[in-house]
């Protein structure tokens, strides 16, 4: 697989996201601006690495988010499916958290990439923005 | 599809994936116990005020299109394994909160005899940090699955919660076709939607992608997708469509 240099077209992202929020898609949380220093990620995720590690997962609500894919429609011809700025934004944030992951964890492993997910998910529409602390 | 081997290979392909395809907000339950039954309640309640209910059809249309007709976005309710608790806890709290559950089943564990399911369970990674049932009764039964599939979605997660690579052609073929023989029977229609221990995608295993096909399953979840495999066949359709129409015409009790 041929790598891409880790870059978002900011104006093209910060357009996306005013639309997403009249649009009544995104939650506070992820319509933030994209230009967030490294090292703001990079506490930002031990924070909430920390918090996250106390969950009991086979007794908690663990929010996620899943891409939907159709494997069908290339073989009907059909156009290629629009997509949401929840999509695009989300995918920004997983590559900027992706790298102060790395920085954290060099020897992160694939399967970590769970982890992650559940981490943005859980910033997006988890228990901390229910405010509950229990 | 080759899988991605290092964790800065699998952020870039995902990445790009969630960048290049709809994106749908999921919940994972697992044991739901009586005692925390005021936090997911609050949880639920919360997710009400942002979040509308997805079933299978409206899944389908999201996943193909990209529309989505409802003012608020979607998010799919899962309940995995098919604990007891998620009939008595969670469900009753899923509905007040107008939302549509997705009971991801293991059918083995429902029709393990009572006395055995205790044990089961530890045997099968399916996780009981709470002992709440004297009776010894922690799986749904086919009763209650039939109660709960008037409303809610009932989807498969194999007939014994193992990882399928590791497993040879008979047993895999069990698990996969045999399970989805098992919701025939006692659901009277087969299930649509599967997903296997660990979630791994559809693609990265070849024998297991046949016997999900010949299983006739339609959508795949794994870890970071849904993944449409087939399209419905026509009988699947019209019974799907038959009950939406009786629950609309009921003035929608879904909420």
């Amino acid at each position: 697989m041929k790598k891409r240099p880790l870059m978002i077209n900011r104006r093209k992202t910060l357009l996306a996201m005013i639309g997403a929020w009249g649009a009544g898609l995104l939650s506070p949380a992820l319509a933030r601006l994209p230009d967030t220093p490294a090292d703001t990620v990079e506490k930002a995720l031990r924070e909430d690495l920390t918090r996250l590690g106390e969950r009991a997962y086979s007794e908690e609500g663990i929010p996620v988010f899943l891409a939907c894919v159709d494997l069908v429609a290339p073989k009907n011809g059909r156009a290629i499916v629009p997509t949401s700025a929840l999509s695009r934004t989300v995918a920004s944030d997983l590559r900027k958290n992706g790298e102060a992951w790395l920085r954290i964890y060099p020897k992160a492993s694939d399967g970590d990439v769970s982890k992650l997910i559940e981490l943005l998910a859980e910033r997006d529409f988890g228990r901390s923005r229910t405010g509950d602390k229990s | 599809m080759n899988r991605p081997s290092t964790f800065g290979e699998r952020v870039i392909e995902l990445s790009e994936s969630f960048a290049t395809h709809p994106l749908i907000r999921a919940v994972n339950f697992h044991s739901t116990s009586r005692a925390q039954v005021e936090r997911y309640d609050r949880q639920l309640e919360h997710y009400s005020r942002s979040f509308s209910a997805v079933n299978e059809d409206e899944l389908q249309e999201y996943l193909v299109t990209g529309n989505w007709r409802k003012s608020k976005p979607g998010l799919i309710v899962s309940v995995f394994e098919g604990y007891r608790n998620s009939y008595e806890v969670l469900t009753p709290l899923i509905e007040k909160h107008g939302f549509v559950g997705w009971y991801w089943v293991i059918t083995g564990f429902i029709n393990t005899p009572i006395p055995d399911q205790l044990t089961y369970a530890e045997h099968h990674d399916i996780d009981m940090l709470t002992h709440d049932y004297p009776d010894g009764r922690y799986a749904l039964t086919w009763d209650e699955l039939r109660q709960l599939g008037k409303k809610h979605v009932i989807a498969c997660h194999t007939r014994s919660h193992t990882l399928l690579s590791g497993l040879d052609v008979a047993t895999r073929r069990e698990e996969v076709i045999g399970s989805q023989e098992e919701f025939k029977k006692h659901l009277g229609h087969p299930a649509r939607s599967f997903v296997s221990l660990t979630g791994p995608a559809y693609g990265e295993d070849a024998n297991t992608d046949d016997l999900i096909h010949a299983a006739g399953f339609e959508f795949v979840f794994s870890n970071f997708r849904i993944q449409k495999i087939a399209s419905p066949p026509k009988a699947a359709v019209s019974q799907t469509a038959s009950i939406t129409s009786a629950l609309t015409s009921n003035g929608d009790p879904l909420r």
